[in-house]
């Protein structure tokens, strides 16, 4: 397999992208949201585990836990976290998608990003309606 | 994926790992939803059962898993000084490490509760 790798193909590719000049199509967009949001998610890993661990501590513990999760400050780093998590699922659903040849023609590419976005509006405004 | 990465299990670990990390997070919603969790003790019986202690163990570390191999795409395509890669690539396993452990803490603690 390493063999493989090392082929010439490789080295014919761009070698690192320079993110201040690129011009992005909505394809572009769902797919660097795709990787902030992902970075967001692992960096909101502690304050999961953190509620986790309180929340499984004793009654007292339970209760400061949710006491915590229905602050405002908490409030609003739950909807930014459920945002990228509802962005991270929908756009990884349509990598699924491409990766099953569906999608992947230029014009299919295109609604299939707008789908991504107009879905995730339709999940996001409720719920924060509902949150806030 | 980025392409430099190379080879296939990189690729079919990450989506191996994102479906099971959707069919967890499902049953999770499922259960808080319709499960009759409402008390501390409720709360701590469920984590303690060896069924849903194993999905849930079994989440983190997919979900572990599938952050490294993301995140590191995304430093090997972003990140050209080869230092600063290396540096940025060890500190991300260092902090995954780390939540691996306190999870295995979180996760024993709960079985035993």
């Amino acid at each position: 397999m390493l063999i493989y790798m090392r082929t010439s193909s490789q080295r014919a590719r761009p070698k690192y992208l320079d993110l201040l000049r690129i011009k992005l199509p909505i394809t572009g967009i769902v797919s660097i949201a795709h990787r902030a949001s992902g970075v967001l998610l692992v960096l909101s890993i502690p304050v999961w585990l953190y509620l986790l661990e309180l929340s499984l501590s004793g009654p007292q513990e339970f209760q400061n836990a949710a006491e915590i999760t229905n602050g405002l400050f908490f409030t609003l780093l739950a909807i930014v976290c459920f945002w990228a998590l509802v962005h991270h699922f929908l756009a990884g659903i349509r990598y699924l998608l491409i990766d099953l040849d569906i999608g992947v023609d230029k014009e299919a590419a295109l609604e299939g990003a707008k789908w991504v976005f107009l879905i995730e509006g339709a999940i996001m405004i409720p719920i924060i309606g509902w949150l806030l | 994926m980025s392409a430099r990465a190379g080879g296939i299990r990189p690729w079919v670990i990450q989506r191996l790992s994102a479906i099971y990390i959707v069919l967890a997070l499902v049953l999770f919603c499922i259960t808080l939803l319709f499960g009759g969790i409402s008390t501390s003790s409720d709360w701590q019986t469920w984590f303690s059962m060896p069924f849903w202690n194993t999905v849930v163990i079994i989440f983190w570390l997919a979900l572990f898993t599938h952050a490294w191999i993301g995140i590191r795409d995304v430093i090997m395509d972003y990140v050209s000084h080869d230092a600063m890669r290396f540096s940025a690539l060890a500190i991300v396993g260092f902090y995954l490490i780390a939540m691996t452990v306190w999870m295995t803490k979180i996760m024993i603690t709960a079985v035993n509760a």
